[in-house]
């Protein structure tokens, strides 16, 4: 105990000598610090082997150094230091905890976005790091998170742009409109394309045909052609005074340009390809036999495809509805052309970006982003959970 | 009974050609040929879920050459048992009593018989299909066929990936079957052994023909 009051009383020392230029209050928090990364690395000195403790001690070489060298910010090396002290003995949030003093100084604009994107990766690689211990599985992974990286990066960032006030002033009127609009529609636009596309994804993934090939890259032509294109295709084919328009209107006082039913035919033009794909591939994905023996056991070809083809293939099915879905949510190009108004959130975004600028339309943007994400998510996570609940895994 | 003239199938660049085939009710053929000898292609066509090119199958003296599988009353277990893993144990054996709509208390009584000789207990029937063991796989396959009552059924070596203890599992159950049921049991093995001791008779295919079928052999 002697020993200990003598090494605290030469500490205080050290600092009072050394860091006198700071002032008092600055210098007595030091001090706290200092003392407790010691009395820390006390604790970690009995657990600990030599090489772990020599790393401990260069921890707070570095965080001196850059804190308190190189940016002169001590109340900043402080804080870092009883986190970087408590931390020590988890290396795992140690991680976190470095990953976020380099994103603080390396990224200083964007390091918020930076933070989210190096915690995501840091979390994957501790997942698979223990099972799968070579370079090669690292280095793919690395080249993998450069592209994620791109792609979260001006997201997470933007959705950082503005205080919770703004994005919460920005739910009026307007916006809730759209939303409702968007939603409703990209709703019916699955719910049609779940109903025809299915029986097309099974007739594609059990008849061999001639022109099959054709067929296929058929459903993938409005992946190919530009939305803005799509919506001109649309509008000559049943927008005002065309045949197909006339007689709509003519009969049914219906008129697709402009109204809800022309945003559904656009979202069910562009984010028909995405369903069907899925459905294509989970219907190949069941194996025949078990069509086969359901025929042997006595179904019909109606109640075999109802009873295990569909049953089987659904939770792919399903993903595929989730990509078509947020595939429709987010259709505009088409949409300008089509259907203007009543406005869907990307057009609304577009309006207000046209009409304000950049800084009115940033946090709509954000809030867009933050509902289709969340809805993204929430529908994946069901997803993941019937599948397991279909499959019994 | 089964009778086949002179059935031809096409396969892409494979095909079993003029095969004719007599099995009567109650026995068991053995139908012996290699990998891709075309015994599983024959079984299918006459399952009925292909269509012969040409030639007709009777089953009871009933033509069936174009029947759909569901009408013909043939149960088949393949190599894999194929489950349907969206059912459990339970709702796989009732699977073809369900589709004739069954009522329930018939359903029970059908599988309190099919526990007699297949011994199907109550924590088996309970389970998940993912969770068997190869040997109760097979099992519950074979019950799911026997629950309809078929007058036939196609064995396309069931006891394929089965350890010895299960095969001879199996073998009891389809001695006991045809002891019980007056089907016609068709047993597909590329093993003639195995044949030997099962089968009254055993067919041997080649290169999609049938090329001779030994006659009855003495059962001791």
């Amino acid at each position: 105990m002697a020993k200990r009051i003598i090494f605290a009383g030469l500490l205080a020392l050290l600092h009072l000598l050394l860091f006198s230029w700071l002032d008092a209050g600055t210098n007595s928090l030091l001090f706290c610090a200092d003392l407790f990364f010691a009395y820390c690395g006390l604790l970690y000195a009995k657990r600990l082997k030599n090489f772990r403790w020599s790393i401990y001690l260069a921890g707070y070489f570095v965080l001196f150094f850059v804190f308190f060298a190189l940016s002169a910010r001590p109340l900043i090396f402080i804080l870092a230091l009883f986190l970087y002290s408590s931390l020590f003995h988890l290396p795992k949030i140690l991680g976190y905890f470095f990953i976020f003093l380099f994103s603080i100084i390396v990224f200083t604009g964007y390091w918020i976005s930076s933070l989210v994107i190096l915690s995501l990766f840091y979390f994957i690689i501790l997942g698979f790091i223990q099972k799968q211990n070579n370079m090669f599985i690292f280095s793919i992974f690395a080249a993998g998170a450069l592209l994620l990286a791109l792609i979260l990066l001006p997201l997470i960032n933007l959705l950082f742009q503005s205080s919770l006030q703004t994005l919460i002033s920005t739910l009026n009127q307007d916006l809730r409109n759209a939303l409702a609009v968007s939603f409703g529609t990209a709703f019916i636009s699955t719910l049609i394309i779940f109903l025809f596309g299915v029986p097309l994804g099974f007739f594609m993934a059990r008849i061999d045909f001639k022109f099959k090939p054709l067929v296929d890259a058929l459903i993938d032509l409005p992946i190919l052609v530009p939305q803005t294109a799509a919506g001109i295709a649309l509008l000559v084919f049943l927008g005002p005074k065309t045949p197909l328009g006339n007689f709509f209107n003519h009969f049914f006082g219906i008129n697709f340009a402009g109204g809800y039913l022309g945003i559904i035919a656009c979202q069910i033009f562009v984010s028909m390809p995405f369903l069907v794909r899925s459905a294509i591939s989970a219907f190949e994905s069941v194996n025949p036999k078990f069509e086969n023996v359901s025929r042997t056991l006595g179904t019909d070809p109606r109640q075999t495809f109802f009873k295990v083809s569909l049953p089987l293939a659904l939770p792919g099915i399903f993903n595929g509805c989730i990509l078509s879905f947020c595939r429709a949510l987010s259709e505009s190009g088409s949409l300008m052309i089509v259907a203007y108004r009543p406005s869907t959130i990307p057009i609304y975004v577009y309006d207000v970006f046209v009409q304000y600028g950049t800084k009115e339309s940033v946090p709509i943007t954000i809030m867009f982003l933050i509902i289709c994400l969340w809805s993204f998510v929430v529908l994946k996570w069901i997803y993941e959970t019937r599948r397991k609940s279909i499959l019994r895994i | 009974m089964i009778k086949i003239k002179n059935l031809c199938r096409n396969w892409g660049n494979f095909s079993i050609s003029g095969v004719n085939l007599e099995v009567k009710t109650g026995e068991f053929f053995g139908l012996f040929g290699h990998n891709g000898a075309g015994k599983t292609l024959l079984l299918e066509t006459i399952a009925g879920i292909w269509y012969p090119d040409k030639g007709e199958i009777f089953i009871d003296s009933k033509d069936m050459t174009l029947l759909p599988p569901e009408k013909r009353n043939i149960g088949f277990v393949y190599q894999e048992p194929w489950l349907f893993p969206h059912l459990s144990v339970r709702e796989n054996i009732c699977f073809g009593l369900r589709v004739r709509k069954r009522k329930k208390k018939e359903i029970e009584r059908r599988i309190e018989e099919l526990n007699v000789i297949l011994k199907l207990d109550s924590v088996l029937l309970r389970k998940n299909t993912g969770l068997l063991s190869g040997g109760e796989k097979q099992k519950v396959a074979l019950a799911r066929v026997l629950a309809t009552n078929p007058g036939i059924i196609f064995c396309d070596e069931p006891t394929h990936s089965l350890d010895r203890q299960a095969r001879e599992a199996l073998y009891k159950i389809l001695s006991d079957i045809r002891k019980n049921f007056a089907t016609v049991i068709v047993f597909v093995s590329h093993d003639y052994e195995e044949l030997k001791d099962l089968a009254d008779r055993i067919g041997i295919m080649e290169e999609g023909r049938l090329v001779r079928v030994d006659g009855i052999i003495p059962r001791f």
